[in-house]
């Protein structure tokens, strides 16, 4: 858990580490957040070659399937947001997905984007503006304002990231670490689970 | 079997939760629920359609405080439709493509509740112009209905019902987990009860929407201080206490962690702090200590009184000027009303208590 001015403290070091996010220090103490650029592209279908493989298409260059026979697939560019969550006192991601138009891409497309690692569990209900997993509390996916800019946002739901951190954090922590390693490593953690169901 | 009764509840001046809260809870909440604004509609006049009747595409409307703009598009539609757009010219409208704004050109969300739009635009209005009238029926205010083209970056996506109703469940979540730190209470309730509690904003029917409610809702029971002191005269903050012997109510407002509050500022983002109802000494928080803690440029702590002389042996504390005034469900808030009484009783019906801060135009010292 982490209140508003470690939060604060937090993303000053991190982009202190990691240049290619950059800490926008918002109005106030505690209102600023991390942000980035990144670009994706629309998946292919997964196909099966001959060797009845399953092959997902990002990442994959040559197919041999009807789709192949499509151009380059359609470019995305996303913004990454991590701000802070005051009601679960915790990070959030938060992010926007944008076609080469500029027009916003629905959730159906953002879902089937190389920014998404799996396709929502089975049994998810699957609206126009959130995904939720069968007998979930929350849905895992759905639309939020940005804390701080307030621009509607796709944001995964942060309520079960405390108790994720915490049990990787237990492993991994050294006595000797100061306030700033500890704020970082907490961070890096956070990532990497959110690089779980993403391609961060 | 209610999920909230427990061994506890057994005294006869305990009102049994399923037959009601107590009085003055109840009042408070009526007074909310039933509390509406007055709205002018207007079509942009650029976008009517062909051979619209001109003279009428006004529509006034006036509109439950706790109810959301996608809920009052369908009223709209049908006026617009009978009365001002010619039926051929409007075929081609798609009414999920509609879109409002307000007269200065602020973009209106389709998940904040209408009187908080309402009261935002107010204090917006007061600062740009006129101050808020002390005594006076309010003055509608006017929303430019557009009806085609939405600003999908500044606005959330969809402006269906469904979306309006997914985001209202989420705040009610929320708001109960930071209530009580889970969402045991939002939960526990069977699928039929939490569809009726959105039944019952499309409805506007009290009874249906607290029924419900009332579960997850904190009742503003006294706070348990067997030693403290008597409470301080305030009407509005304290409810009657009928029975400070009671053991203090598990699931009573300052029993919570922390109450669901925003504040907005009027240009600013929207602030969301933690709200305990009782301070670390015991005494409940107070909306002057909260805002002396998050915006104290805005609503400076009142200093100490200095220490008493011989010259002056009845020192008073010094004032303070009053630069802003805090507006709850359309009133302005005294500064010694408590978070966690505001908290069960005037908060909205997505359980979240919005406080809307305005500058005063003339600062009384």
């Amino acid at each position: 858990m982490l209140s508003r001015s470690q939060f604060a403290l937090a993303i000053g070091f991190f982009a202190q580490r990691h240049p290619h996010w950059s800490c926008d220090d918002g109005p106030r103490t505690g209102y600023g957040f991390l942000t980035r650029t990144t670009n994706h592209v629309k998946k292919e279908a997964a196909v099966i070659d001959d060797d009845e493989t399953l092959l997902v298409g990002e990442g994959v260059d040559e197919v041999e399937d009807l789709a192949s026979a499509l151009p380059a697939r359609p470019a995305l560019t996303v913004h990454e947001y991590i701000v802070y969550s005051a009601a679960f006192n915790v990070p959030a991601f938060y992010f926007t997905v944008h076609d080469s138009n500029g027009s916003f891409v629905p959730l159906v497309d953002v879902v089937e984007s190389s920014l998404f690692k799996f396709s929502p569990p089975d049994g998810s209900e699957t609206t126009a503006f959130a995904i939720t997993p069968p007998s979930a509390p929350f849905p895992l996916l759905s639309q939020g304002e940005h804390p701080t800019l307030g621009c509607p946002c796709w944001y995964l739901h942060p309520c079960e990231t405390e108790k994720a951190v915490a049990e990787f954090i237990s492993e991994v922590e050294l006595p000797d670490w100061n306030e700033e390693t500890r704020l970082v490593r907490w961070l890096d953690l956070w990532l990497m689970i959110v690089g779980s169901v993403l391609n961060l | 079997m209610s999920a909230r009764h427990h061994p506890s509840q057994t005294t006869a001046s305990r009102l049994d939760k399923d037959k009601g809260t107590d009085y003055n809870t109840t009042l408070f909440r009526r007074l909310t629920w039933e509390g509406t604004v007055p709205l002018e509609i207007r079509v942009d006049p650029k976008e009517l359609p062909a051979n619209s009747d001109r003279g009428l595409e006004c529509y006034y409307v006036q509109a439950p405080r706790v109810s959301y703009l996608p809920l009052i598009v369908p009223e709209i539609r049908r006026f617009l439709m009978d009365v001002v757009f010619d039926e051929v010219a409007a075929k081609g409208l798609n009414h999920e493509e509609w879109w409002f704004e307000s007269e200065e050109g602020t973009l209106l969300k389709w998940h904040w509740p209408i009187g908080l739009i309402y009261d935002n635009h107010t204090i917006s209005a007061s600062i740009r112009s006129q101050p808020i009238p002390s005594t006076s029926m309010a003055t509608p205010m006017r929303l430019i209905l557009h009806l085609a083209a939405p600003p999908n970056d500044k606005l959330f996506f969809s402006s269906t019902v469904d979306a309006c109703k997914q985001a209202f469940m989420n705040q009610l979540k929320e708001a109960d987990f930071i209530r009580w730190g889970n969402t045991r209470r939002m939960t526990a309730l069977r699928k039929a009860d939490q569809d009726g509690l959105w039944e019952g904003i499309k409805e506007h029917s009290f009874d249906d929407f607290w029924r419900v409610a009332a579960k997850l809702t904190p009742t503003a029971g006294a706070p348990a201080r067997s030693n403290s002191p008597p409470p301080t005269n305030s009407s509005l903050s304290r409810p009657m206490v009928t029975d400070t012997a009671n053991p203090p109510d598990r699931d009573g407002a300052y029993s919570m962690r922390n109450v669901p509050v925003r504040i907005y500022l009027p240009d600013g983002p929207v602030l969301q702090e933690l709200a305990p109802p009782l301070l670390e000494d015991g005494t409940p928080l107070t909306l002057s200590h909260f805002f002396a803690t998050h915006i104290p440029l805005l609503f400076p702590a009142k200093p100490p009184p200095p220490p008493p002389s011989r010259l002056n042996p009845n020192p008073q504390a010094p004032l303070v000027p009053e630069i802003a005034y805090a507006l709850i469900q359309g009133v302005v808030a005294p500064p010694d009303a408590e978070l966690a009484w505001l908290g069960a009783c005037l908060a909205g019906a997505d359980g979240w208590l919005n406080i809307c801060v305005g500058a005063k135009k003339t600062v009384i010292v």
